[in-house]
């Protein structure tokens, strides 16, 4: 006799969102599933897409990072074309913190530049971020919003700047990243304040803030998983892929300190330290996964849960 | 305070403004309600002010005129026919009459009642004295207990506002008697203060008052002079923070009569819920805070004449249109206009769901120190000769507020396990209440979303259970036995009411779904 397995049926379906691409470029299509992640039911017509992330301000590179990008780290526009054509990202998350005032300091044209060379560089989806200094960033957005020559994701907004962010996205045809502080609350209230403004569903990216491993992955965990039921359970404002920006796994002491020899080999640490918090999003349910180290993208590729 | 054969500074209402000429003192934290220009032109608050030496000459600025006090001695009351108390003492000569004391924080309202057939003869309200020592309770303690002689100044205060409340009530009375019954209701503090007790423990966890019950006493063993052979029941308290107030605002509710489950909010400084009916009963206290009774809001004030009470802004110009206590021109906004305001702000799209500005068109914003503000009235047509704007920080306190109110109700539901519709009415209480604009509380999100209909506004309840507890002996045992049988619900030990609070922090609210019918703002263009 054979038992049947229960099958979980949810009344709502992740909305479909797609990445633009560039000439000759793939554009990345995430959503569309009606089922968690790793639950055996369900479509999920699409796998979670693995992209990297480029920044353009200098600074030090942990010991990993600084052993896989190789002379490319100090240019962005190289580095970004080593991401997409050499180590496979799907997409790319340009991160403009060279224009923080503590980060470097670039002018605002500077940071609209870059990105202006990155997009010629590159044919895959580009997601471009802020610096994260509110009145660099108010000038920043609308910018780059304007110079870019093709449409991108701009990230991020939340409740504070979202009539920038979102304004400057719809001026010129981009979308936006909504993004909230480890709070499903907050999270939703963001995508509401984006429709007020006329924001297209199909054109938010929803951004639940990552904690690193050891450093508030648990919180993230349970917050993109409260967030994906509840879309799945139909509420229409958080029906929409999740994207979890790794970033902060490279924040962790453990990830990037070479000092301490007992923890062993700070090259390979710092690169399995991304790998684990990427691991957990991903069986949280996130859709867009940002890395900044090459060998986690082939591995995330190859894995390529649906 | 100071030495009263040199201070002719009498105690004002609390909003009044007084000039004042030489040697004032303002304690730092009052000044923030005034307006720089105020300030400028000498205007200090009277109920803030010390007489250091010499005479100090006052003068009361128009808008501070004496108060609309229908607002807190109105109130919805229960048919009583008897039987009336026990009349344990006498009256040496004329007829018996009762009082019934509502102590508020801010305002002690009372009624007289003819104790042969239960008839009001007279109501009347007065500001609590106390005020000039803190606008909240908490800080009333921490005044209380810094100060040399600080708990025994505010009972002093408290005594003096009830002997003004008692001798208005017999004063504007056309029957001769004797005062023989007070029932007195009172939140946990103030009713520990009357009754001699120190309220410190209120403050500390676990918040634990030093009496729940208050055995009978009289007018005379209380110090109360003009009532000296009463006897003066004071309400039970249900726990720190609801006392004995909302026990009397659950007897004039009937909650505890009736087999259907009802929602109480007492809309005052604090904002206590209650919810349950005859079999069970639940209360917590919102610490919602006093916006809708125009604290905490620069623009803000009671319910006085001059106070603009409802707000229409003109959706072509953007402008608010209103309408003032007693005509004329205003002075500042009271609850229920702060109330108005904000929802017509969120209706002609000028605040966004997060509770922020949005400057558009030519709408009247301009930048205060306190932050972008929207001026409800310009200067040359208000009674102060200044702008009456409305900050972001107002707005701010409006949001938190009323969070804080709609969290409280959803987190009783949540601790019985009842769904929002089991509750088959809604009772308002507060002076707030009785003005209160519904459509405009269900487009800010104030309450959860209850059909319009399941809306009851009781006025103040707390007067009006006070005034059942005279009129009936079997209504004063009832609310002997309700303090023991509500439940106190600790908001700060409920794991889960951050949540709903972050939930409630949008407008109307994060379950936009669930107010569907209610008006949505124009779009912005």
């Amino acid at each position: 006799m054979t038992v049947p397995l229960p099958k979980q049926a949810y009344p709502g379906r992740i909305l479909p969102v797609t990445l633009p691409a560039g000439p000759g470029g793939t554009p990345v299509t995430v959503g569309g599933q009606n089922a968690l992640s790793l639950a055996p039911e369900g479509e999920k017509p699409n796998a979670a897409a693995i992209g990297m992330e480029v920044r353009t301000g200098g600074g030090d590179l942990p010991p990993a990072l600084a052993k896989a990008f190789e002379c490319r780290a100090t240019d962005p526009v190289s580095l970004a074309g080593a991401c997409a054509n050499d180590w496979g990202a799907q997409f790319l998350f340009l991160s403009l913190d060279g224009c923080h005032p503590d980060g470097g300091g670039q002018p605002v044209e500077e940071g609209a530049r870059i990105v202006h060379e990155v997009l010629a560089a590159v044919s895959c989806p580009v997601i471009v971020g802020g610096c994260g200094e509110e009145e660099t960033d108010a000038k920043l957005f609308p910018a780059v919003a304007e110079s870019a020559g093709r449409p991108v994701f701009l990230s991020y907004a939340d409740e504070k700047n979202y009539r920038l962010v979102g304004g400057a996205a719809l001026a010129y045809g981009h979308g936006v990243v909504a993004w909230s502080p480890i709070d499903i609350n907050m999270a939703k209230q963001a995508n509401l304040l984006l429709s007020d403004l006329g924001v297209p569903p199909e054109r938010i990216l929803i951004d639940p803030l990552t904690g690193g491993l050891g450093y508030g992955l648990e919180y993230t965990y349970s917050i993109v998983e409260r967030i994906r039921l509840a879309g799945l359970s139909g509420d229409a404002m958080l029906a929409r892929p999740v994207l979890c920006h790794l970033g902060d796994a490279w924040k962790a002491r453990e990830a990037v300190d070479a000092s301490e020899t007992s923890w062993g080999d700070a090259v390979l640490r710092g690169r399995r330290w991304e790998e684990t918090t990427g691991w957990a999003c991903l069986a949280a349910g996130a859709d867009l996964l940002v890395f900044r180290h090459p060998g986690n993208v082939e591995a995330f590729r190859e894995a390529a849960w649906r | 305070m100071g030495d009263p054969g040199k201070g002719i500074l009498r105690f004002l209402p609390e909003s009044a403004s007084v000039r004042l000429s030489p040697g004032d003192t303002v304690l730092a934290h009052a000044i923030r309600s005034l307006s720089p220009e105020d300030l400028r032109a000498g205007i200090r608050l009277a109920c803030r002010c010390l007489p250091l030496e010499g005479e100090v000459a006052v003068t009361v600025l128009p808008e501070s005129r004496p108060a609309r006090l229908s607002a807190y001695i109105e109130g919805k009351e229960m048919a009583e026919d008897g039987p009336f108390l026990p009349l344990h003492v006498v009256p040496r000569k004329g007829i018996p009459l009762g009082a019934a004391l509502d102590a508020g924080t801010s305002t002690l309202a009372g009624a007289l009642i003819d104790l042969r057939n239960g008839s009001v003869l007279a109501r009347t309200a007065a500001d609590n004295p106390q005020m000039a020592c803190g606008e909240d309770l908490i800080s009333r303690i921490v005044f209380g207990e810094e100060n040399p002689d600080g708990f025994p100044l505010l009972r002093n205060l408290l005594l003096t506002g009830i002997e003004q409340v008692i001798s208005g009530l017999v004063r504007s009375s056309s029957v001769e008697g004797e005062i023989v019954e007070v029932s007195a209701a009172g939140n946990t503090v103030i009713s520990h203060i009357l009754y001699g007790l120190s309220p410190s423990p209120v403050r500390r966890p676990p918040h634990r008052p030093v009496l729940k019950e208050y055995p009978v006493k009289t007018g005379k063993d209380l110090g109360i002079v003009s009532a000296p052979s009463a006897r003066f029941r004071i309400f039970p308290s249900i726990g720190g923070f609801v006392g004995g107030d909302i026990v009397s605002g659950i007897l004039a509710s009937g909650m505890h009569r009736e087999e259907a489950v009802t929602l109480l909010y007492d809309v005052g400084t604090n904002g206590e819920v209650v919810l349950g009916n005859r079999e069970f009963r639940i209360a917590c206290s919102s610490s919602a805070g006093p916006a809708f009774e125009g604290g905490e809001v620069a623009c803000g004030m009671r319910a006085y004449p001059g106070a603009i009470e409802s707000v229409r802004i003109d959706p072509v110009r953007l402008t608010a249109e209103w309408t003032v206590i007693g005509g004329g021109k205003p002075a500042g906004v009271c609850g229920s206009g702060i109330l108005d305001l904000c929802a017509e702000l969120f209706r002609a799209g000028l605040i966004d769901r997060a509770g922020r500005f949005v400057p558009r068109g030519r709408a009247p914003f301009r930048e205060t120190d306190r932050g972008t503000a929207f001026v409800v009235v310009r200067a040359e047509r208000s009674a102060t000769g200044a702008d009456i704007v409305f900050t972001a920080s107002d707005l701010k306190s409006v949001v938190r507020t009323k969070a804080a109110l709609c969290a409280a109700a959803d987190a009783l539901l949540r601790a019985v396990g009842l769904p929002r519709d089991k509750v088959e009415r809604v009772c308002i209480a507060g002076g707030f209440g009785n003005f209160l604009d519904l459509r405009s509380a269900q487009t800010l999100g104030v309450f959860p979303p209850f059909p319009m209909k399941k809306f009851v506004l009781l006025g103040n309840a707390s007067l009006a259970g006070a005034i059942g507890a005279i009129r009936n002996r079997k209504r004063w045992e009832e609310a002997c036995t309700l303090c023991s049988s509500t439940d106190y619900h600790d908001l700060s030990s409920d794991q889960g009411f951050m949540e709903l609070y972050q939930r409630a922090l949008f407008i109307p609210h994060t379950d936009a779904e669930s107010y569907r019918g209610n008006p949505l703002p124009e779009t912005a263009t």
